[in-house]
């Protein structure tokens, strides 16, 4: 429930907050690479009438492996859920893959959070993989030899071979994000776009899917942005990171934006706004992981 | 077995069918209620019907039921998408009110005229021999032949949108995201439901179309691990009950859709009890907490 806030913290804006208007903007538009893989511009959300995003402009150039991160609440899902079209915007736009998401579709996987997912549904791990490839095929054309080989290599990478058979709700929490991230590598997508994709995950998975996120990104076609909680691994593994707090506090290569200042700014900001610093002083600490906020608002 | 008890197993079997095919769609998507709730928002439909025409004909008052019907649905749909509530309670707010409207029509304008509900909208399955209708010289029971017809548009509606149901009942942002139009047939989901509900009204009574939607589907949801067999083995269920049940309630002489309902819960219990992996008895052999649907057996959290 989180996802909102209070409309002061919007009020106490720094000017710093122009730090969040980034590189690449100027970069002519034409050559692919110069695209950014997503790209908001003055985007407005608000949920039931209170803002949760408030004047979010920035961009995920292509070819990065990027995080978007921030405290509590600060709109990190709403801003991806924003340039997916899963949320309306009040205000602002969002060019995906440098154009309309509805022209670049099949081209964008999604892994949403796991409690948006039907908790009990009955599917096996390969037929959520196979899922991956509906896109492609509409609504009624068969899967195809193509189809099963994407499918088959997705399955392979991401390491899941001897589990798919197995129903879906029988697996470990780092199981099923190996098989939803299955399912979009099976896409074959060229952005990737995963909310919140290691909780409920051991560090021993979360690293092997962060080196193949990487790996995936390495050939400087393929986009992966990740709303993430644990920033240590933000400043280890991803290139390029935006952090968040209701509006751009900063965006760029992770070394600019996870800064001391930036940080104080990001989490001293939600703070601030919560009028009684009532609750868990872990978020002071920055915590390197937060189960806390994912309460988000079931469709 | 008399041609009659042939005419309500069979009407039984395809309401079953109908219902077995979109009950799993409403289960899983936490709208189990949906049958329910209709039952009751016709109620203004029916009422205005005879209001408008002074008619209680059976077919003006299921047009009557069908419109709002759909608005019972659509409009929890409305108000469950504004996400200011939830599925349950938008269920819950949507058809009070429309029944309230129904029954405020009745005591303000009708209540002199006998609109009686239960040969009007409700109907009762025992009879369904004796409403016949003349289709080239032959009598057929009316309500055998809707039932038919209406299980026979659900298949051909179910196969048809099968790739987007599958995927939006299963993760509804990944069936946004990838443009499978999600919304537009999440609404014919519940659209199909509205009208397999209202035929069904008429034809075989309310209780057995609540019946039928909810019990085989939860039922076959304990033994399924994918939703093809899932909507397989609610089918299956529905018939063994409409069999089960109409020879039941001839052998004991009792009520036709008590019998079959009681016998649809039994199915439930008995495969609660018995399921592999997931009935009670197989814990007990196993000597291990059977884990409830939806829980993994190692949460390897990151704590």
């Amino acid at each position: 429930m989180n996802i909102r806030q209070s409309s002061s913290t919007f009020s106490q804006r720094g000017p710093e907050r122009t730090e969040g208007h980034i590189r690449g903007v100027e970069c002519p538009e034409g050559g692919l690479h110069d695209t950014p893989a997503l790209r908001w511009d003055g985007v407005e959300v608000s949920y039931g009438g209170k803002p949760a995003l408030y004047d979010v402009s920035f961009e995920i150039p292509t070819g990065t492996l990027s995080a978007i991160v921030g405290p509590n609440g600060a709109g990190k899902s709403t801003a991806v859920k924003a340039a997916l079209g899963l949320v309306p915007l009040n205000r602002g736009s969002v060019r995906v893959l440098g154009g309309q998401l509805r022209e670049h579709r099949s081209r964008v996987a999604y892994v949403p959070q796991q409690d948006l997912v039907t908790k009990d549904f009955p599917i096996t791990a390969i037929q959520v993989v196979e899922m991956g490839r509906y896109p492609h095929r509409g609504w009624f054309r068969r899967l195809t030899k193509a189809d099963d080989a994407a499918v088959a290599e997705a399955v392979r990478r991401t390491g899941i071979t001897d589990l798919v058979n197995e129903p879906l709700d029988e697996l470990s929490g780092g199981q099923r994000q190996r098989v939803f991230l299955a399912r979009a590598l099976a896409q074959r997508a060229d952005l990737l776009v995963l909310d919140e994709p290691f909780t409920a995950v051991d560090a021993r998975t979360e690293a092997a899917l962060t080196d193949l996120l990487a790996e995936l990104c390495a050939d400087g076609e393929h986009t992966v942005i990740a709303v993430h909680h644990d920033l240590r691994t933000v400043a280890e593994r991803f290139d390029h990171a935006a952090l968040l707090s209701g509006t751009v506090v900063a965006a760029g290569p992770v070394h600019e934006v996870l800064t001391a200042a930036a940080l104080e700014q990001a989490y001293g900001l939600v703070l601030a706004a919560r009028e009684k610093p009532r609750e868990d002083p872990s978020t002071r600490e920055y915590p390197a992981r937060d189960q806390s906020e994912r309460v988000t608002s079931a469709p | 077995m008399a041609t009659d008890d042939l005419v309500i197993i069979l009407t039984a079997g395809s309401l079953a069918t109908a219902c077995g095919l979109l009950g799993p769609f409403l289960v899983l998507r936490r709208q189990s209620l949906t049958s329910d709730a209709i039952g009751h928002a016709v109620l203004p439909g029916v009422v205005g019907m005879y209001l408008l025409t002074g008619s209680r004909s059976s077919l003006l008052a299921t047009l009557g039921a069908a419109a709002f019907g759909l608005i019972c649905v659509l409009g929890f749909d409305a108000l469950r998408r504004t996400r200011l509530l939830g599925t349950d309670a938008a269920i819950a707010l949507t058809f009070p009110a429309l029944f309230s409207l129904g029954v405020l029509g009745i005591s303000k304008f009708a209540s002199g005229a006998h609109i009686d509900l239960d040969s009007t909208i409700y109907g009762e399955i025992t009879f369904a021999p004796f409403r016949t209708m003349a289709i080239g010289g032959l009598d057929v029971p009316r309500p055998l032949l809707t039932t038919v017809l209406t299980a026979v548009l659900t298949l051909a509606f179910v196969l048809v949108l099968w790739r987007p149901l599958h995927a939006l009942t299963f993760d509804p942002e990944f069936a946004d995201v990838t443009g499978m139009r999600g919304r537009l047939v999440q609404r014919l989901a519940l659209v199909a439901s509205a009208l397999v509900a209202v035929t069904a009204f008429d034809s075989v009574g309310a209780i057995l179309v609540v019946t039928f939607f909810v019990v085989p589907a939860a039922a076959a949801h304990l033994v399924s691990n994918r939703l093809d067999t899932m909507l397989l083995v609610s089918v299956g269920i529905g018939w063994i009950s409409a069999i089960v049940g109409q020879r039941a309630a001839v052998a004991y002489d009792s009520s036709i859709a008590g019998m079959i309902g009681l016998t649809a819960v039994c199915c439930f219990l008995l495969i609660r009890l018995f399921a592999p992996r997931r009935g009670v008895a197989w814990r007990l052999v196993r000597g291990r907490p059977a884990r409830a649907r939806g829980q993994p057996k190692n949460t390897s959290a990151s704590a």
